[in-house]
């Protein structure tokens, strides 16, 4: 699962609420996907709902879509090859609620970024494309988020000692995880992603943190389907962290 | 046998690390144990006003070795550190006294310990 694409759905979905179709963090949103079960759950989980979107889509290699409506209910709008969060029960009323459409598009488009995204106008929706290829592939941004990690503790010293012993140590847990899905022996599998996504956390490493994160609710909701696959992503991180990390702890040092 | 005011159980480096630094800092003694087990044999042979126990470790998880040390030591003070909210309960029936919510972004949790602290 690509990083970028994760920021990128997130973002439409804070397009909803900053465009008043969904007019509280308590309003719910609903994930439909052809042929499996609805998610739904409320705006503070993101990441499940995000989970829910590419764990079903990836594996089957359809072109995930979001479809965005002002005027109608997206969920009124079910189509094979679309993927159609919205509102559900009392929130309905919100999706009723025009917005400009210039406004719609122009922020689609600022949210999206144009190089991995097509929109397309349909009228009364705007559709947005996320090729597939785009969402598989890894994000640009450094695995080290070093001016945030600079300003987390007290002192330099702290933050190197940290991204110091993560270093040392993530390679230990990527293989401990590795070992562990294959003996099929998931309490020992998803603790191991925990630690991972714990230690990155402390590191200011988001990219190493998210894809843990996915690997660690896979387990949990039980979606072994896509772990080979997510797997791949988390240890392409940590081997860019391996061979990048002299160059955080200069920039640390300067 | 060895004292220390505070024994910290966690698998992870840099949670361990982190704490121990900022607990060093503040003037508090801190052990660590790297497992639930390795904190079990600590606590039997060291001496500690607190422990502090993450809830994932390898052999015993927090709650499972909270009841295995409240069996033995009633009146020893526990705290939990977990990263998931859905454990609470359970972490709160284990007997711990206090739950901290990782990532524990600031040093605030170290007043609320130190009011289990003797020394």
């Amino acid at each position: 699962m690509s990083f970028e694409a994760e920021k990128v759905i997130q973002s439409v979905l804070e397009f909803y609420y900053s465009s008043g179709i969904i007019s509280s963090k308590s309003d719910t949103i609903s994930v439909k996907v052809e042929g499996s079960n609805s998610f739904i759950g409320n705006r503070q989980h993101y990441e499940q709902i995000l989970f829910f979107v590419f764990g079903h889509l990836l594996p089957e290699f359809i072109t995930p879509v979001i479809r965005v409506s002002s005027q109608i209910n997206p969920l009124a709008l079910l189509k094979t090859s679309f993927l159609l969060p919205g509102t559900s029960g009392a929130a309905r009323d919100q999706l009723m609620t025009t917005i400009e459409e210039d406004r719609r598009l122009k922020k689609l488009l600022k949210l999206a970024g144009a190089e991995t995204t097509i929109v397309e106008d349909e009228g009364q929706a705007v559709v947005v494309l996320f090729p597939v290829e785009s969402v598989l592939q890894l994000g640009s941004e450094p695995v080290v988020n070093v001016s945030e990690l600079k300003t987390r503790y007290d002192s330099k010293e702290i933050a190197l000692t940290l991204l110091e012993g993560f270093v040392m140590n993530s390679r230990r847990h990527l293989t401990l995880l590795i070992n562990a899905i294959s003996k099929d022996d998931w309490q020992e599998a998803h603790r191991h992603a925990h630690a991972l996504k714990g230690g990155a956390l402390n590191v200011c490493a988001e990219a190493i943190v998210q894809r843990a994160k996915s690997i660690e609710i896979a387990i949990k909701d039980q979606h072994y389907d896509i772990l080979k696959q997510a797997i791949q992503a988390l240890e392409t991180a940590c081997s860019d962290l391996e061979s990048t990390w002299s160059d955080y702890r200069e920039e640390l040092n300067g | 046998m060895a004292s220390f005011q505070v024994l910290y159980a966690e698998d992870e480096f840099t949670n361990r690390k982190l704490i121990e630094i900022q607990l060093s800092k503040s003037g508090i003694s801190c052990d660590v144990a790297s497992d639930g087990l390795q904190a079990y044999q600590k606590l039997e042979e060291n001496s500690y006003e607190v422990v502090i126990l993450d809830q994932y470790m390898p052999g015993l998880n927090g709650d499972q070795l909270a009841r295995k040390i409240l069996a033995k030591y009633p009146d020893l003070p526990l705290i939990a550190i977990t990263s998931d909210d859905g454990e609470i309960d359970k972490l709160r029936s284990a007997g711990f006294r206090e739950i901290f919510i990782k990532p524990l972004r600031t040093t605030a949790y170290i007043d609320i310990l130190r009011q289990y602290l003797k020394t």
